[in-house]
């Protein structure tokens, strides 16, 4: 067990590393612009230009900057190009706002998801499982933006039911902080609940035509019983799998698109600053940020399934 | 985005009754694939949706055939200081404002730049479903849009599944260390969020295009957004058809033709690819709505399609600004887009409980 | 100094937007010209909140955005400011921190300023002669982009040649004792104490770091300090406990005690906190696409401004086909200025020149009729016709987007094969900046920095000024008659500098370039929005060069 425990966080790191030096390449090698102009500003003489690149040590080869910008991020060190903030710093700002709309959105999504589900295949054939399938069809194919767009106009511009954007911090205003989510949370979650309620439908669909479960209902056990004890139980396992991943995803920057259309300054918002203004330490930091949560939530559950199967961990 | 697991039953049939209906028919000597047709063939809703979807596709190709005759405008024509005429009257196609200066100095500012919206047949297709704060006409632009989103969506697809299916034959027929070094490389694509990594690339290449290796892209070639959206969903696609071939390589008919000497090409194609069609063509349908969606997402944050390109994402970034004034701007391209993968995701039900009711088609993690 | 757009989010042009506000309203009623100091003073109150928009930095050193700048009018003080005023005396000069205007000898090259005696700084220390040339090495040291307006004093190559190595100027000196500095130009410099009253010039205590200091910032000299400071968050001022009430009669005293300032980017959100009562002044731009529908709820409470702005396409006289006059006069028939200003929702008056109409520079140009025909045969003259041209624009802001977008059609219809590239506002400057880009024509705009025609002509439009990385001069202007006269008019001594003669040279300057040379496509002057709360008395809301002045807010 602890060797293939071992074994998967030196994977975990290996691929970090990997990633990192990935989005190095993807930022400076690709487009070939020169950083040092653009930090140097309007005014900027020559002079200027190539103190910055000294600084900075944007002459050096690019595994060497690679080298020193990993040094300064796990050292806290890290500032951006343009307004000379600490990247870890403004991170860490963004990660209330972050977790606060991933987490929400993940209790609305598996609530609802688990029950979306559980109703439709329980009610299989019938009028509420078809209408059900067709929402949940609808909600898997609206992009989130615009679902997010449209829900900030209609519910918060052309009127003033829910506040228009922003963050209230919890421990401001527990209130400003909930109302100010609804919309952002419902419209992260919507696409997740049609997912999620079609995935739960079709395994407990499944499962409920298992040997085992046939021989439970022959038993004499009533089909709520078998429903509940058994089918339920089995049909959720894959459903936490696909749980972790998203909410992984999600956290790492996933929700980039619901933070910019409602202006919640998280970590996404920030990637997304950071990519416009082609700014590479942020974008190295909150990438890491992102594949750390993903790598890290997928061993996770590898971890946890070769406890529960011993199978699994002589692969 | 999530990943998709395909399960069963969106059809008017049960599994269950669909399978007694087959006892009913008679399947001897029919081949799996007349069968599959032949249950498509009743699921009229399925088909309908297909239907859609073409028609939507076409409409869209076909956009620079029509669309400028029936509006009377090109898909870049802007119109700020033009007028037309509906019903009779004669209606600034942009609202026009003004400044005045009041007796003390005051200024007041009447905002205008406020165009006009959905005319539906009015003015004699003009304007049909409004215009935008250029007085360009939205209808041509959604159809031109969703020429070009449809074609990275479309073309993504193709192109990650021919890596993908590749990359998991390979992986999946050879194992070892090939196996080991292409599930390293889905692992790193993987742990990217999708969104990210398409920004990123997407962003970093449109800049100065890509000039390496002898290929030449400027930064506002299709092509771009197009490899990056192909690139990020091989996983997707990849993971699950390399379980499967895992699994198909065990079987005796496979070590029968290995023992025989036939080669590992031959292998491939007649034994292997032949028993993951029916996955991959499920799948395909999945990963073009996946595809349509994340083109659309990509270049509302100005990592995809770049202008002057209209594209459907695009045009709901611009109508941003715009959208207490005139709300049509973001909500009609919208609308295609959800039409569009409404009616892929349902078709692509429809065929996966056509090619095997009881399936268990999923996408492993 | 160029507007820097941000990203858009939903809601509205961004509108981050640097610019020193002119013309306005009076106080109240009736036309007060003068200094409005008199009508707003001695209305204290507890706390004033604010939303504000986004900005670089709050080191007065580094800060090149007037969103930090219209906060320095009350925290950073200078030897010399601008009058704390609306309208024309904005334009004003009065000493602040020199107890009176300097003494100069005649030939305009010797400055020198005597401090007043007993003030402090916000953390307690003197304010010493000797920490206005410390404040200036620093601004070297930190690679300021404040920097180039100091080029002119004796002794500064050495700093301007390797800037982090900068240790002194000479032509600065200060006499600690005497509380006196002087410095020392090279040739006469018509504004020397417009240059002086930027916040790169207001004197920080001489010990500060020579990095960026973000939380807190830089101890104050004014009535107020910044006490914290949050980037893309919020920011706190209060009162300087050291500034004695009084001491320094050129600047108001003060109103609110403290103001509390959140900083948001997105315009619609920060327009609501203001509806909403949680703030009692948005900075931000109005989103336009809700001017109508708030103009109609809370039109009292309102207010725009001119500013002291233009809006033009540059057209590159390297390349071709602007290489050619008929080509640049095509496009100068060609648009129409009053759908540009219809494409920024309103926001924008229609000029013709270069200069900003507040200017008493200022000579309105009426030359162009919008005349399509015209153009067509002014391209074909040119002999371009058909040849590509790629207009260059911010892809990010919906606004410059459009009116890219706009001039690509205009570009098509008069005969040119038009295409468009459309860049990110945080690189945007740079790319066209670049020689190597070698852009052909495209969006750009300017605000002044401060009120005097060397701002304009001699940064923008001078053609000893060319670089071939962050050029300023897009179009590569350079005639050398106009040069010459550039150079000179920025040269004088400051008897001369504001005179009948050196202004209507200064029009003259202007005339030629936009008529005679047709060498920009000037088309708009901006206009901004201030918006209050109910509880906001406007009788109180002066807007100086630099913007309201919160220092002058009162309560009803």
């Amino acid at each position: 067990m602890l060797a293939f425990l071992l074994r998967r966080v030196f994977g975990m790191v290996v691929v970090l590393a990997v990633v990192s030096f990935i989005v190095y390449l993807v930022f400076v090698k690709i487009p070939g612009g020169d950083p040092a102009q653009r930090i140097a500003g309007r005014t900027a003489t020559q002079a200027n230009i190539v103190a910055i690149r000294d600084k900075l040590s944007l002459d050096q080869p690019f595994y060497v900057q690679w080298y020193k910008m990993m040094q300064q991020l796990f050292t806290g060190k890290l500032i951006s190009y343009t307004d000379q903030l600490s990247v870890v710093g403004q991170i860490w700002q963004g990660l209330p706002v972050t977790f606060s709309l991933s987490l929400g959105a993940a209790v609305i999504w598996l609530f609802f998801g688990v029950l979306v589900g559980v109703i439709s295949a329980v009610t299989a054939g019938r009028l509420s499982d078809r209408l059900i399938t067709v929402l949940a069809l609808i909600g898997v194919s609206m992009p989130v933006f615009w679902l997010g767009i449209i829900l900030r106009y209609g519910l918060a511009e052309r009127n003033s039911l829910f506040p228009d954007g922003g963050y209230v911090a919890l421990t401001s205003s527990p209130l400003q902080w909930f109302y100010h989510l609804l919309l952002p949370w419902v419209t992260l979650a919507v696409l997740f609940i049609g997912f999620y309620g079609r995935v739960l439908r079709s395994n407990i669909l499944d499962t409920i035509n298992e040997d085992y479960v046939r021989t439970a209902r022959a038993k004499g056990l009533s089909a709520r019983r078998v429903l509940i004890k058994h089918a339920l139980r089995n049909s959720l396992i894959p459903i936490v799998t696909l749980f972790g991943l998203d909410f992984a995803a999600v956290l790492g920057g996933g929700a980039i698109l619901t933070e910019t259309v409602y202006d919640l300054h998280g970590v996404g918002f920030y990637a997304r600053t950071a990519i416009g203004n082609l700014d590479l330490p942020p974008l190295m930091g909150v990438t890491l940020y992102g594949a750390f949560f993903i790598v890290f939530f997928s061993t996770l559950v590898d971890v946890v399934y070769a406890w529960l199967d011993p199978r699994i961990r002589v692969r | 985005m999530a990943t998709s697991e395909t399960g069963q039953d969106f059809t008017l049939d049960t599994a269950a009754e669909l399978a007694s209906e087959e006892r009913g028919r008679g399947i001897e000597g029919k081949s799996p694939w007349f069968l599959a047709w032949r249950r498509l063939r009743r699921n009229w809703i399925g088909l309908g949706f297909l239907l859609i979807f073409v028609l939507i596709v076409a409409g869209c190709l076909l956009a620079p055939v029509y669309a400028s005759h029936v509006s009377h405008q090109g898909v870049n024509d802007t119109n700020v200081g033009g007028t037309v005429t509906v019903n009779g009257k004669k209606i600034d196609v942009v609202s026009s404002g003004g400044v005045t200066v009041g007796a003390n100095g005051q200024l007041t500012v009447k905002p205008g730049g406020v165009p006009i919206g959905p005319q539906w047949w009015h003015a004699g297709g003009r304007y049909v479903l409004g215009a935008d704060s250029l007085g360009r006409d939205i209808a041509t632009r959604i159809l031109y849009g969703g020429e070009n989103s449809l074609q990275v969506g479309i073309v993504s697809a193709a192109i990650c599944a021919f890596v993908a299916i590749v990359l998991a034959l390979l992986a999946g027929y050879y194992g070892g260390v090939l196996d080991w070094v292409i599930t390293r490389f889905f692992d790193l694509i993987w742990a990217f969020p999708v969104i990210l990594l398409g920004i990123a690339l997407g962003t970093a290449l449109a800049i100065n295009g890509f000039h390496h290796f002898g290929i030449n892209l400027s930064g506002s070639s299709l092509w771009i957004p197009t490899f990056v959206i192909s690139y990020v969903y091989i996983p997707y696609l990849a993971r699950p058809l390399r379980g499967q071939i895992l699994s198909l390589r065990q079987t005796e008919f496979v070590e029968a033709s290995v023992a025989q000497g036939a080669s590992p090409l031959r292998i491939m194609f007649s034994e292997l690819l032949p028993n993951i069609a029916s996955s991959i063509l499920v799948l395909f349908t999945l990963i073009v709505a996946n595809t349509i969606l994340t083109e659309a997402a990509l270049s509302f944050l100005g990592a995809g399609v770049q202008p002057p390109n209209p594209s459907w994402g695009t045009l709901i970034s611009a109508g941003q600004t715009t959208i207490v004034t005139a709300p049509w701007l973001s909500v009609a391209p919208g609308i295609a887009i959800v039409l569009t993968v409404l009616s892929l995701n349902a078709f692509g039900d429809a065929l996966r409980d056509a090619l095997d009711p009881r399936a268990k088609v999923r996408i492993e993690h | 100094m160029r507007s820097r757009k941000r990203w858009s989010s939903v809601g509205g042009a961004a509108a981050v937007v640097m610019a020193l506000a002119l013309v306005a309203t009076g106080c109240g009623g009736g036309k007060k010209k003068s200094a409005s100091t008199p009508s707003t003073s001695g209305k204290t109150f507890a706390s004033l909140k604010v939303v504000w928009g986004d900005t670089d930095y709050m080191d007065p050193g580094l800060s090149y955005r007037l969103e930090s700048w219209q906060l320095f009018q009350n925290i950073y003080e200078g030897l010399v400011g601008q009058k704390h005023a609306s309208g024309a005396a904005s334009a004003d000069i009065v000493p602040v921190l020199a107890e009176s205007m300097p003494t100069v000898n005649s030939a305009g090259t010797n400055y020198k300023f005597t401090l007043r005696k007993g003030l402090k700084y916000s953390n307690g220390k003197p304010i010493k002669a000797s920490d206005f040339p410390a404040t200036i090495v620093r601004d070297f040291r930190m690679n300021s982009p404040g920097v180039g307006f100091y080029s002119n004093i004796v002794g500064s190559d050495a700093c301007e040649k390797t800037p982090p190595k900068c240790a002194s100027i000479s032509g600065i000196v200060a006499d600690d004792t005497a509380g006196t500095v002087e410095v020392k130009l090279k040739k006469p410099q018509s504004d020397f104490l417009y240059v002086m009253s930027l916040p790169f010039s207001s004197p920080v205590p001489a010990g500060t770091p020579a990095k960026p200091l973000t939380n807190p910032p830089p101890p104050g000299s004014g009535p107020y300090y910044m006490t914290s400071y949050q980037p893309h968050k919020s920011f706190m001022i209060k009162r300087n406990p050291f500034y004695k009430k009084g001491s320094i009669p050129t600047v108001p005293q003060g109103n609110p005690d403290q103001v509390v300032g959140s900083i948001m980017t997105d315009e619609s959100a920060s327009a609501q906190q203001v509806i909403s009562g949680a703030a009692d002044y948005d900075e931000n731009l109005l989103p336009t696409d809700r001017l109508a529908q708030i103009q109609k709820k809370y039109g009292d409470k309102v207010k725009f401004f001119t500013t002291p702005s233009t809006y033009y396409f540059f057209m590159n006289q390297r390349t071709p086909p602007f290489n050619k006059l008929e080509a640049r006069q095509a496009v100068n028939y060609a648009i129409d200025r009053d759908q540009l200003v219809k494409i920024r929702g309103g926001l924008g008056r229609t000029t013709q020149n270069f200069l900003p109409p507040t200017y008493p520079q200022y000579k309105k140009i009426d030359f162009y009729k919008h005349d399509l025909a015209k153009a067509k045969q002014l391209v074909q003259q040119s002999g371009t016709k058909g040849m590509k041209v790629t207009v260059f624009t911010i892809g990010d802001d919906q606004v410059d987007k459009a009116t890219g977008e706009y001039l690509q059609g205009v570009l098509k219809q008069i005969g040119w094969n038009a295409g468009i590239r459309e860049l990110a506002s945080g690189t945007y400057f740079t790319v066209v900046g670049n020689q190597a880009t070698k852009a052909q024509i495209g969006f750009t705009d300017w605000f002044q920095d401060y009120p005097y025609p060397t701002d304009w002509f001699n940064i923008l439009e001078n053609g000893e000024n060319i670089t071939s990385v962050h050029n300023n001069n897009y179009s590569n202007v350079n005639f050398p008659a106009v040069n010459k006269e550039i150079d000179r008019l920025g040269a004088l001594p400051p008897d001369q500098a504001n005179s009948k003669s050196t202004n209507d040279a200064w029009a003259k300057v202007d005339h030629d370039l936009m008529v005679k040379y047709a060498s920009e496509v000037p088309y708009l002057n901006g206009l901004l929005t201030d918006f209050f709360s109910s509880r906001m008395d406007r009788g109180c809301d002066v807007t100086t060069n630099f913007y309201a002045d919160f220092s002058q807010f009162c309560l009803k």
